[in-house]
């Protein structure tokens, strides 16, 4: 799970509660990690935000393994009362047309509402509406490269038409996120078991890695091994017979031929 | 239970927008300018969101009626397909909808009475000659009956319009809006089945065949045009003796008269949507089963597909005339 947020008041429950220690190697962003959540503060604005989140793409340990991606952070509200949490359902932005509908598969107990990411603080509070500065940016770079059901954005409610934006200290920001953290990780862990569900079975894949290394398999036999090895596993095929196969086999050609032909009798559903 | 609605802003205030509003009174409404802001963007998974799916309710404003291939009819000249609704309760594992789409929330286009205008002109332009129009190409059209209404309008204005034939195609035992009327000449209620075994691997959330079978008889002994689609054949081990066995269960109580007609139609897919489904699920069997590519398609390979569907059509003939079987074969196109 990669949480990517703005500010360290908004990051700190986080990392407390997850136990995330602080990466020392060279980063252009404060990034807090264990093994299996990740967290980068931003920074304010659409530009830190779209930044840090193509950093975490890019420098993502497990390539493997499908991630989820998810914007925690504060927000104003033209309706909501504060300290109420919100998932994003709608995300838009005031300088650009693109128009974000993540798809919502978890149940929870979070309000939906329209988010509109601005260049600026807003203080205009329209109804039914949450501002916020990062969210817009975070799901046009994340929604690239991952699986746009996994990329989820989360608000607290700071400030509305009767907080002012000026008035939000840094001690009730990291109580807003207190507040709704039990919550926030839930959700988090639910979006991690859905990222499992879609990733690819790392057996094969090993599996795969070691038949390559057996022969110089050109790149389109390369391409046929890795889907008999698939469909091998698909079957509950022994990988022991499947490698001694392929090393028995003279050439690449030849190991692709005994391997289709050692499939081939179990294509057929029971 | 829906939890989400979408809606473009030009349906919000139409009255069927409010009924669902209105029963569904928990579910988050979220307002859109087309629906396929939501419904159209790449990056999403069809697996992931059909644990959940959204409803988004739109309006069809481009074509409503579409000609069918000709080899997809069951015996009639003017052949039509309709969608009023995108995507299905179920989660068959063989269905084109999963590679053809790129999510599964359920699309309702609700203007119904445009949808019928089209109908309703389309059989009209040769009314000495009847007119098919199938209702189950991009969903199942009992399934959500009790969320859409959709059978509830359709079947009194095809009351009224005897030139023109509707076939609801199901998987649903979901019966009760047939069962509260009169049947009608015109309609025919087609079920689709694979043998038991078959569908308990591949057709998910899908009502058992006895089950089917059951709702089937229903209908036909009431008086309703029954439809039994053999579609798609899916070679598996016994092939002969499920399909033996699935066929003498249809047909053993089946009132003959009832019987509108039988389709046998092979595994196929355009090349794209099978790449896509067998991404998302990389470790289904039936993807890795004996099948091969040709030109844009998918299917088994051949000698399989020949021999599956031989052997259905033998064991068919033995029940009904020649002339209520209808085929659909991949081999003889290629």
């Amino acid at each position: 799970m990669n949480f990517i947020v703005a500010l360290s008041c908004e990051a700190k429950p986080i990392i407390d509660e997850l136990r995330l220690t602080k990466q020392f190697s060279p980063s252009p962003f404060p990034v807090f990690r264990n093994d299996f959540h990740r967290l980068v503060v931003s920074g304010i604005g659409k530009v830190a935000a779209a930044a840090a989140t193509g950093f975490l793409l890019g420098s993502s340990s497990t390539k493997r393994e499908v991630q989820a991606y998810l914007n925690v952070g504060i927000a104003g509200h033209g309706t909501l009362q504060t300290n109420t949490a919100f998932i994003a359902s709608c995300i838009s932005d005031d300088q650009d047309k693109a128009i974000f509908y993540p798809p919502q598969i978890i149940d929870s107990d979070f309000e939906h509402s329209r988010l509109c990411t601005c260049s600026n603080p807003n203080q205009k509070y329209e109804k039914g509406l949450g501002f916020d500065m990062e969210a817009h940016a975070f799901y046009s770079i994340a929604s690239r490269s991952a699986t746009r059901e996994l990329i989820q954005v989360l608000k607290v409610v700071s400030d509305n038409e009767g907080r002012s934006l000026e008035s939000i200290q840094p001690t009730m920001v990291k109580e807003y996120i207190c507040n709704h953290l039990l919550s926030i990780l839930t959700f988090a862990q639910e979006l991690d078991t859905l990222a499992k569900e879609i990733s690819p079975n790392l057996e094969t894949l090993d599996l795969q890695e070691k038949a390559r290394k057996i022969h110089p398999f050109s790149q389109s036999q390369i391409f046929q091994l890795d889907r008999l090895i698939s469909h091998s596993r698909t079957f509950d095929l022994e990988e022991k017979n499947l490698i001694e196969l392929i090393e028995k086999s003279n050439s690449p050609k030849e190991a692709i031929h005994n391997l289709n032909t050692f499939i081939d009798p179990a294509r057929i559903l029971s | 239970m829906i939890k989400n609605i979408y809606y473009e802003q030009k349906v919000e205030n139409h009255d069927r927008t409010q009924e669902f509003f209105g029963r569904f009174p928990q579910a988050a409404k979220i307002s859109c300018n087309h629906f396929k802001e939501v419904f159209n963007p790449i990056g999403q998974n069809f697996r992931l969101q059909k644990k959940n799916p959204s409803l988004i309710l739109a309006s069809q404003d481009g074509k409503k009626v579409h000609p069918i291939p000709a080899k997809y009819g069951v015996g009639g000249i003017r052949n039509f397909y309709f969608s009023h609704l995108f995507n299905c309760l179920y989660d068959c594992r063989y269905c084109f909808l999963q590679g053809m789409f790129p999510s599964a929330h359920y699309v309702l286009f609700i203007n119904y009475e445009e949808f019928w205008d089209d109908i309703r002109n389309k059989a009209d332009e040769v009314s000495n000659s009847p007119s098919w129009f199938f209702s189950g190409y991009d969903c199942d059209s009992l399934a959500l009956e009790s969320t859409t209404g959709f059978v509830d309008f359709f079947l009194p204005k095809f009351s009224k319009l005897p030139h023109a034939f509707l076939e609801l195609r199901t998987k649903s035992v979901n019966t009760r809006v047939l069962k509260n009327r009169e049947p009608l000449p015109n309609v025919i209620v087609a079920f689709s089945f694979t043998p038991e075994e078959i569908s308990r691997q591949l057709e998910h959330g899908v009502p058992s065949v006895s089950a089917r079978i059951k709702a089937m008889h229903q209908l036909a002994t009431l008086g309703w045009y029954v439809g039994i689609r053999i579609d798609p054949v899916i070679d598996c081990q016994e092939f002969e003796s499920r399909y033996a066995l699935l066929f003498h269960q249809l047909f053993d109580k089946l009132p003959e008269d009832s019987l509108h007609s039988v389709s046998l139609g092979a595994f196929r897919m355009p090349h794209g949507f099978f790449k896509k489904m067998d991404k998302l699920y990389p470790e289904e069997n039936l993807f890795a089963g004996k099948l091969s590519k040709n030109k844009n398609s998918v299917s088994y390979e051949p000698g399989i597909e020949t021999k599956r569907l031989d052997s259905c059509r033998s064991m068919l003939l033995e029940y009904i005339p020649a002339e209520k079987l209808f085929t659909c074969e991949m081999s003889q196109e290629k």
